[in-house]
């Protein structure tokens, strides 16, 4: 491995905790495929400075502070696929072709979380569908579960070659410690890639996940994200739309509880004109837990006629419960569509008064209510194994979130009126 | 007619009802009787309180009840109604259809009829269907309305037109089978084949069980669904009642006369 050693002695000042990545780095042995990723030299000062701190601007509203003195592993971990027919993998080291120029145009962005990046050094798998197919079973991905005092990294990437069809279901989330979360994917023109992220990490853990998409011409991805699990977790969407006639859904439910941090940023980037993006973020927060949503769009100086569309819904089931949320517009082209909008509230009276008006009790008009608004985010799922899944997993979670507590959700939408005297 | 209606028990009785919207008055004395079997129109200007009337029945918890009362049958007794909860009224068998349905995102037709359905067979002490023979059931019903299937999959009322939300009321109606149907201009914005079918489907609740109460600005609908009773509400109360010529009195002249 050129100079890893020699960057310990450029780096002085290093962190404790920086010094662990690039010990684990250099535990890899052999520079197995890291050549394809441009920016490891830059690591060395990122890895400098250590795990983030809450005075970088990206950070400043996760609280991360704790994670700062946490004393956890850095370990690169192992993920598990369940692959579809006609679907193809090989380790990045041993990608070739127009599959390893794929790749590099992946590896080209840096990891929106540098800690990450033992992920992407540790030769990771690359998927490929190759043209035309489209395999009726989706690609189920299942991420490492985490190790007491360990920080596992993980990463994959899909290069989905013109005309084809995937469906993946990811499901992460370390039971303990904390995970690094990567996926990459490259949809070539015509492909469509429905992509179904569950985040479910255990109670005491920690996750820090990016996704990354770049769109050619006339591709469609749609991603739906269901954030539940973890501490703190972290998800980071970047999605670059690089041909017309490209398309992008970014949707995501997100419950949380207790003074559990879901904290979502999205980014998409309309390069070329002709290209759409929707986007709908619902939150769901109880007790004393907070949720944050940053979306970030940005039109291209020469993305004539794009069109983006970014909603964030949320729903306050407690006094205590906290959103932040923020849209970030940049446009920079003229003769471009671009709509964004927030709501936070509590659940209508309205809705509860109408299902109540069919003979529906008010805790079930709740249920009811509650489980709808969270549903709403698989709108763009066409596939019907991804939308069960998601169902199912967002009933599970949806019930959990109602049934260890309650009375105060919609509370003074609640009371019929006064009686006759 | 009245010799006859006597003897026909009383379903709904509204008695000097004082009703205030955000501390003003709307419904100032209003008194109203409805007896199984039958079916009243209720007409007036706009704003005269004719949606307050049939939400402050169903229960609607906006509205301020400053006095008077209303009861309805119940297992045989007259029961104040303004004692229970909403959902309450509707398993004991109230139902309105609204004026303007409400769009509930994310939960498809077929579940909300469903739930509904089945909160209300639990209360009368039935089985609840399963889910195959709830949407045999649901078939026969939304045969009865002419509406098709790819309703049930969407959210309730979501992207529905203005009439398709009304026939979804009456899908609703026909499913829960109430004995006290409260329609609030279901006929508004309507097309005449759309009128003839929401029409069909209350012709086919009625019976001498239960009573419907038709809000509505048109004799048109009238001329489909005959009522016994035509009301005139103006300014919070009943001012002028008869029968279905008055109607037609009203389409002529209009409501100064009674003002
Ligand atoms: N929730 C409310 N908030 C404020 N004012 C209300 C509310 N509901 C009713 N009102 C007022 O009460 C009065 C009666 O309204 P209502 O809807 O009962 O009239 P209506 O007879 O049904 O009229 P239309 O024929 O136009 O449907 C109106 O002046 C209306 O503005
Ligand atoms: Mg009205």
């Amino acid at each position: 491995m050129t100079g890893s050693s020699e960057v310990l002695h450029q780096t002085p000042s290093l962190s404790s905790q920086g010094a662990l990545v690039l010990e684990a780095w250099k535990a890899l042995g052999s520079d197995v495929g890291s050549s394809e990723v441009p920016w490891r030299q830059d690591l060395t000062q990122d890895f400098a400075r250590g795990w983030p701190s809450a005075r970088e601007e990206a950070w400043k509203y996760s609280p991360i502070a704790k994670l700062q003195e946490s004393s956890l592993r850095p370990l690169a971990d192992e993920l598990r696929f369940e692959l579809p027919e006609g679907v193809q993998a090989c380790r990045m080291s041993a990608a070739s072709g127009v599959v390893l120029d794929r790749v590099r145009d992946l590896m080209k962005i840096s990891p929106a979380h540098r800690f990450n990046a033992l992920a992407w050094l540790s030769d990771p798998w690359v998927v490929f569908v190759p043209r035309g197919v489209s395999p009726q079973a989706p690609l189920r991905v299942h991420a490492p579960r985490g190790e007491v005092n360990a920080w596992s990294c993980a990463g994959w990437l899909l290069v989905v070659d013109e005309d084809a069809r995937l469906n993946v279901v990811e499901q992460y989330g370390a039971q303990v410690g904390a995970l690094s979360w990567g996926t990459r994917m490259f949809l070539g023109s015509g492909s469509r890639v429905e992509h179904l992220r569950m985040q479910g990490a255990g109670v005491e853990a920690w996750g820090f996940a990016e996704s990354i998409a770049l769109v050619s011409e006339n591709a469609h991805y749609v991603q739906v994200q269901v954030s539940t699990g973890g501490k703190m977790c972290r998800e980071d969407a970047d999605v670059r739309l690089q041909g017309g006639g490209g398309q992008a859904h970014l949707d995501a439910t997100f419950m949380a509880r207790n003074e559990q941090v879901l904290d979502h940023r999205t980014s998409i980037e309309h390069e070329v004109g002709d290209t759409q993006s929707h986007q709908l973020y619902k939150g769901l927060l109880a007790d004393r837990s907070r949720g944050i949503f940053n979306g970030r769009v940005l039109i291209r100086r020469d993305a004539i006629g794009a069109n983006a569309a970014q909603l964030s819904q949320n729903l306050l089931l407690s006094p205590t419960a906290e959103i932040n949320t923020k849209p970030e517009l940049q446009i920079d082209a003229d003769d471009v569509k671009a709509a964004h909008g927030a709501a936070v509230g509590q659940l209508d009276k309205e809705h509860l008064f109408y299902l109540r008006s069919r003979g529906i009790s008010e805790a079930k008009a709740k249920e009811v209510l509650l489980l709808g608004f969270a549903l709403e985010a698989l709108r763009g799922l066409q596939d019907a194994e991804l939308m069960r899944v998601g169902r199912a997993w967002i009933e599970t979670e949806a019930n959990v979130l109602l049934t260890e507590r309650d009375t105060s959700l919609g509370a003074e939408a609640s009371r019929t009126s006064g009686s006759a005297t | 007619m009245s010799a006859a209606a006597a003897e026909k028990p009383v379903l709904l009785e509204v008695t000097d009802l004082h009703v205030n919207v955000q501390d003003k008055p709307v419904l100032k004395g209003l008194n109203l009787v409805v007896r199984a079997g039958e079916v009243h129109a209720i007409m007036g200007p706009n704003g005269s309180g004719k949606s307050t009337l049939s939400k402050v029945i169903a229960g609607h918890p906006d509205y301020e009840i400053v006095s008077g009362r209303i009861r309805f049958e119940i297992n045989f007794q007259m029961r104040d109604l303004l004692e229970l909860e909403p959902d309450q009224r509707a398993k004991e068998g109230v139902f309105l259809a609204f004026q303007y349905p409400i769009e509930v995102p994310g939960v498809s037709n077929r579940s909300f009829l469903r739930t509904s359905y089945n909160a209300i067979c639990k209360h009368q002490g039935t089985e609840a269907l399963s889910d195959a023979a709830f949407d045999q059931y649901l078939k026969s019903k939304m045969a009865l309305v002419e509406m098709d299937e790819k309703f049930l999959d969407r959210g309730v009322n979501v992207g529905f037109s203005g009439g398709e939300k009304k026939r979804n009321e009456i899908l609703q109606m026909a499913v829960l089978s109430p004995r006290l149907a409260l329609l609030d201009e279901t006929d508004s914005g309507l097309d005449i084949d759309a009128l003839r079918i929401v029409a069909n489907g209350v012709n086919k609740l009625k019976s001498r069980h239960n009573a419907i109460v038709m809000v509505t600005h048109y004799q048109r609908l009238l001329d489909y669904i005959t009522p016994d009773f035509v009301h005139v509400l103006a300014d919070g109360k009943i001012v002028e009642t008869g029968d279905n010529s008055l109607a037609l009195k009203l389409e002529e002249k209009g409501y100064d006369w009674l003002l």
